[in-house]
């Protein structure tokens, strides 16, 4: 019956080849039937939320008792509070510093592993990374550079080096910085190797018959050759880099304790005003507040990066 | 065609109606309200930790003698996390446990808590004496509101003294230091012998805080740290008393009185070196032996010592842990009912033999590693850990206070820099709070 069905409609297909407006009728009369499942799906668990948040952010709330309509104070708090601001300038230098070192060291790396012989093996390695999860990593890069960890322990033995304090609360967020490229450098990698495979072979025959250097040829040839898939992972970045929690939650924090406030990003931020730490503060409203802003904040940068980034697409 | 895009389209709005139903389902689950046979316990309890495998015997037991079903969940510490979402809309436990301020912290400004004030006058089965006069109103300080009100019934206490392995330091045990000079000495002491005095985790900011609240309390009194950051206006931070407090927990820091490490060591690496005998003591809740146990040497010996007084306070900083009815509970009398039960000397017993915890019932017998904690929960009058500043102001104890002590433990600041800071910023605190 299904196969019945099935050449039928491929017969029917070609009868209708020259006429498309029967087609399209079709078509659209399906266009709502699917749509709608996952217009809903994304209004109760995305905009649903999303609205309410924007409501608990007007409001002071416990989570149980009577919202409290307070207004724009949460938001007035918020620009007062130096924990607030610290957890945006965290977030806006993980985005900009990590995500320039992010695509900088793919970039290098893409160039080096297109030589490779290994080629597939060296970018399952750079990828493993980002598979594992970010707790154990951040659990394993906990007791490999604390006081007594691994790496003291080398530099102690090679070097007679004292301990370097790399958790301590001076160095936390540079290693926290670090970390966080080493986890997503592996994705990008891979991201922005795939769109240089599609870049014809011969351009870079070519070039370097022109006599141009390795770096000309990155900038003449691989960047403007893979731009669109360039821009879509920027975009990915920023949008992923907002998200960024649980290694700097893991990383930084214990089991019933959240890192130091002079490490939150945005998202900790978030946890640390509701559910977060040993005595929860369960401030919704506030939570709700800072959530909001940095949501606006975001959804500025990422339209201001696709209007910067934006290139004819090169045929090719 | 036709035929066939309809009945494409028919399973696709068969699908959306399903996906409808099913969203509509999980926001309506029944919450019908059980009989009173039954009751539903959510735990703070992990199935595999020892105060759950006493508590589950205990549940085993209370079903075979009343016949009320017990449906326990081993939820861990976030148990009240989810309370807290349950509260909102959805089956709410009839029992839940957890340290006094969690509880306080969650359901009693807001009122969700069931008065419990006839659980204390109910009787222990076979035991001829009520909850009330089983446990001393010692404990009252914990577990009721404002308003004098129970709302919660407890069952292990924590008292906070400093430990130190009497095997190694045994003049320490001989005579252990009552003043803070005499534990200056003492740390001096074990500098002068190439030895770290204190061993702290650093990376948790509450146990940094432990002594920078403990010393306050020590100079204000309990009740004064507190008071301290409730000022809005911060008027009292710079005074005499506060000042040598700080300074006693800044000379720590100069004195280069902590171990190695302190300050960049992921938890528990620094109590694993303490029970190892890399540092003399330990300022700690009396989980410390349980904690630390598996590391130390076979012939360290756990004894402890109240935290020395710094003017004429000499309370025991204290926590319990006890059982709590939420309000909308359908159930609360067999919750009632399983805590006057649990309470029994028998099996409260277990808490102090098998899970090597104190309780709140004088009678009980206590684990020697324990002796000296119980001896002063016994003798001297009890002060709130962080002098309840944690469970009270949560918020401005993680984002002001916290960090700022850490800088002075640390060394990066001075009392003068930190008294400067803190009354400022928390006068910020408490504007930006209307």
């Amino acid at each position: 019956m299904a196969l019945a069905a099935l050449s039928g409609t491929a017969t029917r297909r070609r009868d209708h080849a020259g006429g498309m407006s029967a087609f399209e009728r079709s078509r659209r009369r399906l266009y709502l039937p699917f749509v709608v499942p996952a217009l809903l799906l994304h209004l109760v668990f995305v905009i649903g939320p999303t609205a309410a948040a924007l409501w608990i952010s007007f409001h002071r709330w416990d989570g149980v008792s009577p919202m409290e309509w307070t207004g724009l104070d949460n938001y007035t708090a918020l620009l007062e509070d130096s924990t607030f601001r610290t957890a945006l300038v965290n977030t806006l230098v993980i985005l900009v510093v990590a995500g320039l070192a992010i695509f900088v060291i793919s970039f290098v790396l893409t160039m080096i592993v297109r030589e490779l012989r290994w080629k597939s093996f060296v970018r399952s390695v750079l990828f493993f990374p980002h598979i594992v999860s970010a707790i154990v990593l951040s659990i394993v890069w906990g007791f490999i550079f604390q006081h007594n960890g691994v790496v003291n322990t080398i530099l102690d033995r090679l070097f007679g080096a004292e301990p370097i304090p790399w958790l301590n609360a001076d160095n936390l967020f540079v290693m926290i910085l670090i970390g966080t490229v080493w986890l997503s450098t592996g994705l990008y990698v891979t991201i922005i190797m795939a769109g240089v495979d599609r870049i014809p072979q011969y351009f870079y025959d070519d070039a370097q018959l022109a006599g141009a250097s390795a770096f000309q040829r990155l900038r003449h040839v691989t960047l403007p050759l893979s731009w669109d898939v360039i821009s879509v992972a920027a975009i990915f970045w920023t949008i992923s880099s907002l998200k960024i929690f649980e290694f700097i939650y893991a990383f930084g924090g214990t089991t019933n304790d959240l890192p130091p406030p002079g490490v939150w990003n945005s998202a900790l931020f978030v946890y640390g005003e509701s559910f977060g730490g040993r005595s929860p503060s369960y401030l919704f409203g506030y939570a709700s507040a800072s959530a909001i802003l940095m949501l606006g904040l975001f959804a500025f940068l990422v339209v201001g990066l696709r209007r910067l980034m934006r290139r004819d697409p090169i045929e090719f | 065609m036709r035929y066939r895009l309809r009945r494409e389209g028919r399973v696709a709005l068969a699908f959306t109606l399903m996906m409808v139903t099913a969203a509509a389902a999980c926001g309506s689950e029944d919450s019908a309200s059980g009989s009173s046979d039954e009751l539903t316990y959510w735990s703070m309890w992990q199935e595999k930790e020892p105060q759950a495998q006493v508590l589950a015997e205990a549940i085993e037991a209370f079903e075979a003698d009343t016949g009320i079903t017990v449906n326990v969940e081993w939820q861990g510490r976030d148990n009240i996390t989810k309370l807290l979402a349950a509260l909102r809309g959805g089956d709410v436990p009839d029992l839940i446990d957890q340290q006094y301020f969690t509880i306080s912290n969650a359901i009693v400004g807001n009122e969700q808590f069931t008065p419990l004030g006839d659980v204390y006058d109910m009787e222990i089965p076979e035991e001829d004496l009520t909850v009330a006069e089983a446990i001393t109103d010692k404990y009252d300080m914990f577990t009721t509101t404002d308003d004098g009100e129970h709302f919660l019934v407890p069952y292990e206490v924590i008292g906070y003294t400093i430990w130190y392995d009497a095997a190694a330091l045994p003049a320490v045990a001989a005579s252990p230091p009552a003043t803070w000079d005499d534990f200056a000495a003492l740390l001096a002491e074990a500098k002068s012998a190439g030895r770290s005095g204190i061993a702290l985790d650093g990376d948790i900011a509450g146990y940094a805080e432990y002594w920078t609240a403990t010393a306050l309390v020590r100079a204000l009194g309990p009740g004064g740290y507190n008071e301290l950051v409730s000022d809005e206006e911060a008027a009292g931070w710079d005074t005499p008393q506060v000042r040598d407090a700080l300074s006693a927990i800044e000379e720590l820091a100069g004195g280069g009185y902590f171990i190695p490490g302190y300050d960049s060591s992921k938890f528990p690496a620094i109590q694993t070196q303490w029970a190892q005998g890399d540092a003399d003591f330990l300022y700690m809740g009396s989980w410390a032996p349980t904690e630390t146990g598996e590391f130390a040497a076979p012939e360290f010996e756990y004894r402890s010592f109240n935290f020395p007084t710094l003017g004429t306070d000499d309370s025991l900083p204290a926590s319990v842990i006890g059982f709590a009815i939420p309000e909308p509970a359908d159930n609360a009398d067999a919750a009632s009912e399983f805590i006057a039960y649990f309470l029994n000397k028998d099996r409260l017993s277990l808490i102090s033999t098998e899970a090597a915890n104190l309780t709140p019932r004088a009678d009980v017998e206590v684990p020697p590693q324990l002796a000296d904690v119980n001896e002063l929960l016994q003798s001297k009058s009890l002060s709130k850990i962080t002098d309840g500043v944690l469970g009270d102001h949560s918020d401005f104890d993680t984002k002001i206070f916290q960090p700022l002590n850490l800088e002075l433990m640390t060394g990066k600041i001075s009392v003068d820099e930190f008294i400067e800071r803190i009354a400022s910023e928390q006068r910020d605190y408490w504007e930006s709070q209307g």
